[in-house]
């Protein structure tokens, strides 16, 4: 009975939230293209990051850097027009080998922001 | 030591639930690194969220359970405020009466102390009053006890390149001391820490090795809650090792832990820990999860 008594006292609370609208929450990587860390053959002509949920186009940005820092990808990069939980960017067509850093910021839909680096290498 | 065996068991008991019952509960995030809620302790965070925590062992003779629920919603981007109290069912082993009701309500003030994104550290500090006569007869305590508390965070994606498998580990931990307002009571240093070790953090941006939900929302976790009572007890220390895992989701979070007595004075049995934060700045950004004051 006490025990009953307890688990009505938890689940109650979880009652009450079901009516409330929930909105999209912070976005993080769902996967990418090259995938993280990873050694790739052949150099990449784009860089793609699938989110688990919904990005603004006009904040989110992807932008490729040597080891060194120089930037090799083209502009800020963009959310796809079919996917918004796509971000991506070009590369240019001749990547010589050596490593890159992906730098990623979103925001998501309902404005948290977010961001993150992680690396690839080209052989 | 005789002055807290002069309280009697029950409240022997109510002391160690008491430590592993934490006041609030928060995420946290420092650049790339989510802290998530630890169940056993505060975590570094201020933030707007609700937690649930059940605890179940064996202990001082009696079978305790232990539901706690918080509240926690902030004022400014930097300053919030918190709520927790605890539902308890104490069985003894005896056959005597079991004892269950509401122990004393905790209210805090928590600040954001520091937070750096790009070393992966954050860093609260909190003060909170258990007040007292405001539980159940029997379950809270007549006196109140004041806590100053201070909470940190430091993730490990800072480590070198040949240690980078590693850089999905981080470590948390708490200061706190409880100053009861009956002088015959003992005061206890709170110090407790946790190691973990970020799943989605290693997928996310060390290496992709391939590991699939649900499994890539997990943060393995040990929880060390310890607490060491001062004047008149003869520096006790009591405390568990908690092993576990917790869960991230868009909106909440779940965990389950082991509770291990880290020494004989704590006890002999192990128990178990359950829990659910529910993060309603996800939940509900643009009302209940923001805060009052921009």
């Amino acid at each position: 009975m006490a025990m009953w008594r307890i688990l009505k006292f938890a689940i109650g609370p979880l009652v009450l939230l079901l009516p409330m609208r929930c909105a999209e929450a912070h976005a993080f990587p769902d996967h990418s293209l090259p995938k993280v860390g990873s050694d790739v053959a052949s150099a990449p002509t784009t860089v793609r990051i699938w989110f688990d949920g919904d990005i603004e186009p006009v904040f989110s940005t992807l932008i490729v850097k040597t080891a060194t820092g120089s930037q090799v990808s083209v502009g800020q990069g963009r959310v796809s027009a079919s996917n918004s939980t796509l971000l991506e960017t070009t590369l240019p067509k001749t990547l010589p080998p050596g490593k890159y850093y992906v730098y990623w910021s979103v925001i998501a839909r309902d404005g948290h922001h977010t961001n993150g680096r992680f690396p690839f290498r080209v052989e | 030591m005789i002055r807290v065996r002069a309280l009697g068991a029950p409240v022997i008991a109510l002391l160690l639930v008491a430590a592993v019952a934490p006041a609030a509960h928060a995420h946290a995030i420092a650049g790339m690194r989510v802290f998530p809620a630890t169940m056993s302790f505060d975590d570094p965070g201020v933030a707007d969220e609700g937690s649930w925590v059940f605890s179940n062992i064996d202990n001082g003779g009696a079978n305790q359970n232990v539901l706690n629920g918080a509240f926690a919603k902030r004022l400014t981007h930097s300053f919030g405020i918190v709520a927790s109290s605890d539902y308890q069912y104490l069985m003894p082993q005896s056959g005597t009466q079991p004892a269950e009701g509401w122990d004393n309500v905790t209210v805090a003030g928590a600040y954001q102390l520091f937070v750096h994104p790009d070393s992966e550290s954050i860093g609260m500090v909190q003060f909170a009053d258990t007040i007292g006569n405001s539980g159940n007869h029997g379950i809270g305590t007549p006196y109140s006890t004041y806590t100053p508390e201070f909470a940190f965070g430091k993730g490990f994606g800072g480590l070198p390149h040949r240690w980078r498998m590693l850089r999905p580990m981080a470590f948390t931990g708490a200061l706190s001391v409880g100053f009861p307002t009956d002088p015959t009571v003992p005061r206890t240093l709170n110090w407790s820490f946790s190691l973990q070790y970020s799943i989605p953090y290693l997928q996310d941006f060390v290496r992709d090795v391939g590991i699939k939900g649900p499994f890539k929302n997990m943060v393995p976790i040990v929880e060390v809650p310890m607490q060491t009572c001062d004047r008149g007890c003869a520096d006790h220390t009591t405390g568990y090792i908690n092993p576990g895992v917790i869960w991230i989701g868009h909106y909440l979070q779940w965990g389950v832990e082991a509770q291990i007595p880290a020494n004989s004075r704590t006890g002999n049995s192990v128990g178990i820990l359950l829990g659910m934060d529910f993060y309603f700045d996800d939940i509900a950004p643009h009302s209940l999860g923001a805060p009052l004051f921009n």
